[in-house]
């Protein structure tokens, strides 16, 4: 058994991700499931390879990050977190992607004037014509009252 | 937003609109009319519908002043009932067929791993040019998303309203506005993914 020595706990992390996948040949998926039998610790990797999947995690990523999941989910999010860098990143690139929306419109509200100071554009960014004809049309509505 | 004020500015603005002063309308427009004008325009993406908008918008806030409660302030109160013009315009225009968002959505294997790793993006550079570049980027990729997931993220993470907001505003169930606006995150970061990654962004 010359093959079950050679594959340790860094076969069996390097290869489970093929074997999740189906890619894993006859001989490796069967070293993998000796290992996780004989293996306490890669044995807990499995289990929580196996509790969620990469497509769970994208799909709930926004209850994770609005805290709106149980507790037992996010335990079994926080524990995949742990174990997978790719939704780690996943995670990472759509926090970044909120930001870089915000940041994209963040400085287009001009802020309302303050009623002391003199601000440099009089109407505080509305069109002048624009404040004209509102103000004409609400004359025109309290007047045809 | 503004902080509620009882007796504050707001309440004495209140108080002159409903006794009818003329020149409160003219500072309530000058005070709000700049940020409505801009909210307008991210939603309607059209400055003369986003004028009408405004204008409706202020036409109704006049009318419905009775109903102006203090524990809201004025700017939130009437950042809503703009949001509201908009979306009525929104709806009003002629539909297109939307196209799917799918093909912007992640895509999985059988055993649930993404189909493309997600790799990371690096740090955005901070120079003035480059933000301003960025900020472009950014929003034309907002305004290629199909219109109702553009919506939806506008109000729920550029205009700042809650979820339950965003449901209201748009006439979906809660549980359907969170799936909606994830989606629309989902999407836009799969716009942006290839130009971050590579330094455009």
């Amino acid at each position: 058994m010359t093959g079950d020595t050679a594959f340790g706990c860094r076969e069996f992390l390097s290869n489970l991700r093929s074997y999740m996948n189906d890619l894993a040949d006859a001989g490796t998926r069967a070293a993998i499931e000796r290992h996780r039998d004989a293996c306490a610790r890669c044995k807990g990797v499995w289990d929580i390879a196996f509790e969620s999947s990469c497509a769970d995690l994208a799909n709930f990523l926004h209850e994770y990050l609005d805290d709106t999941l149980a507790v037992d989910q996010r335990e079994v999010f926080e524990r995949h977190l742990g174990l997978c860098p790719e939704c780690v990143t996943y995670m990472e690139t759509y926090k970044e992607c909120m930001e870089l929306a915000r940041d994209a419109y963040g400085d287009d509200v001009p802020a309302a004037p303050s009623v002391c100071t003199e601000s440099r554009d009089a109407h505080g960014g509305m069109p002048p014509a624009l404040l004209a004809a509102i103000l004409a049309a609400r004359r025109s509505e309290v007047d045809g009252a | 937003m503004d902080a509620p004020s009882h007796g504050g500015p707001d309440a004495v603005l209140v108080a002159r609109l409903r006794g009818g002063d003329e020149a409160a309308y003219a500072e309530l427009l000058t005070l709000h009319g700049g940020r409505m004008l801009a909210v307008a325009r991210r939603l309607l993406r059209n400055e003369a519908d986003a004028q009408d908008a405004v204008q409706e918008a202020f036409l109704q806030a006049f009318r419905s002043l009775e109903s102006f409660e203090r524990r809201a302030t004025l700017g939130t109160w009437l950042h809503r009932i703009t949001v509201n013009a908009c979306l009525m315009r929104l709806r009003s225009r002629k539909r297109r067929p939307e196209q799917s968002i799918d093909e912007l959505l992640p895509h999985y294997d059988p055993s649930g791993h993404h189909l493309r790793r997600p790799e990371p993006w690096p740090p955005r550079p901070d120079a003035p040019l480059e933000r301003e570049e960025r900020r472009r980027i950014v929003r034309d990729a907002i305004d290629s998303l199909p219109e109702s997931h553009r919506t939806a993220l506008l109000l729920r993470d550029i205009e700042g309203l809650g979820n339950d907001e965003v449901a209201q505003a748009l006439g979906i169930s809660p549980g359907a506005s969170k799936v909606r606006v994830h989606r629309a995150r989902q999407a836009l970061r799969t716009l942006l993914d290839a130009r971050v990654r590579g330094g455009e962004v």
